[in-house]
């Protein structure tokens, strides 16, 4: 349209008017492409392009081995925590159930999976009792540290095990709280820091989880 | 010339705007359950108010429903895992509450305790560059006048060892001792944030 617009114009108009509008347009174009014309924006922060997922092989709570991807045509929902930590992990964990509960049908897309940092608490029995405490479809993986170290390394977690003096705890771990987003076709789309609103959640959920 | 432009540029903006209907719509929150909060207790200068604590089972198997969640609605399933022996490591959780001091001296808390529980320590999460670090504390104080919150994501009573199912809906109770106002024995519902 804009094209033809311009190709109406007298030919005795100059070249750098010309120049002018077909930039005008080509902005205009490439803004609406890049506002409309690709998916819905995610809450999380995007990763464009989003390349795949790296892979893991973990084993989950019920004792089972647990691909990342063999878990196309599923949308899978990271979180690294740790049962010990009483507060900020089910305080994410609180919020992901909430999102998976507003989601209602479109939450059988999704699994969400919390990987332990803390191998030599996290046994798959008291993963099975922490993780379901908030919603019996969420899972628990865990593995040995050769297993987790470069996981972790690919994801970008911080972990770091301190001890905690006069604690009964003995130890806690230090670690970054983001909620990793992988689509049904094992593309790793977003992160998204925690302790957000659940809302935020599953809003992005649901976009992926609606996805083909 | 330059009518011609404006034409272009509004034509395009028009465009652009229509173009961008299709926005994502946002979604209410989802409802959340709000027990009924237990009434406020004083002890010297201090006002308790808001208490709660998350949810904890020691030993129900994975399977456990009880704690408000909505069941299943995906045909996904495992098979039923394992029964589960006694303890292994400690189960541990929370308790949070909203403490007022209507004085003009500070008082600090400086123990809880807890028959649900083999050890009740106070601690505090911080947000360091992205990193969550949890770290006990000797003690809180309550500023004269001030008020502080125990809230998930930063100060809480943490509840070790927890040795009987804490359900949400019901209800537990523990005890917090300050510097100057003594101890105090609360009721606190359980629940989930």
């Amino acid at each position: 349209m804009f094209a033809s617009l311009i190709a109406q114009m007298p030919t005795h108009r100059t070249n750098l008017i010309k120049q002018v509008l077909l930039k005008i347009c080509a902005l205009l174009v490439i803004g609406l492409l890049a506002s409309c014309a690709a998916p819905a924006p995610l809450k999380g922060t995007s990763l464009e392009p989003s390349g795949p997922a790296p892979n893991f092989t973990l084993t989950d709570h019920h004792g089972q081995p647990f691909t990342l991807s063999e878990q196309r045509g599923k949308v899978t929902v990271l979180y690294f925590g740790f049962t010990s930590c009483p507060d900020i992990c089910p305080a994410e964990l609180s919020s992901l159930a909430a999102a998976m509960r507003e989601l209602g049908n479109d939450a059988d897309a999704i699994q969400v999976a919390l990987v332990s940092l803390d191998p030599e608490r996290d046994t798959a029995e008291r993963l099975a009792q922490y993780v379901s405490a908030f919603d019996p479809r969420f899972i628990g993986l865990y593995g040995d540290e050769a297993t987790l170290e470069p996981i972790l390394r690919d994801y970008g977690v911080y972990r770091e095990r301190r001890e905690l003096t006069g604690s009964a705890l003995g130890y806690t771990i230090d670690h970054s709280g983001f909620v990793y987003m992988i689509d049904k076709a094992g593309r790793w789309r977003s992160v998204m820091a925690g302790g957000g609103p659940a809302a935020d959640l599953a809003h992005d959920m649901r976009i992926l989880a609606r996805e083909r | 010339m330059s009518r011609l432009i404006a034409l272009v540029v509004t034509i395009s903006a028009v465009i652009a705007l229509v173009g961008c209907t299709a926005a994502p719509t946002t979604t209410p929150a989802a409802p959340m359950a709000a027990p009924a909060d237990a009434p406020a207790v004083t002890v010297g200068t201090i006002t308790i108010s808001e208490p709660w604590v998350r949810p904890a089972n020691p030993m129900a198997p994975a399977a456990s429903d009880g704690y408000g969640n909505a069941p299943a609605t995906s045909g996904h399933s495992h098979g039923s895992s394992d029964s589960h022996s006694s303890m292994g490591p400690m189960v541990n959780t929370a308790g949070y509450m909203l403490l007022r001091n209507t004085g003009s001296e500070p008082d600090f808390l400086i123990a809880a305790s807890a028959d649900f529980a083999e050890v009740v320590e106070l601690h505090t999460m911080v947000m360091q560059d992205s990193v969550m670090k949890m770290d006990k504390v000797e003690r809180i104080e309550i500023p004269a006048g001030g008020e502080v919150a125990l809230q998930p994501g930063g100060l809480h009573v943490m509840f070790l060892g927890v040795n009987q199912e804490l359900k949400a809906g019901g209800t537990t109770s523990f005890t917090l001792t300050f510097e100057k106002g003594g101890s105090v024995t609360l009721e606190a519902p359980v629940r989930m944030p």
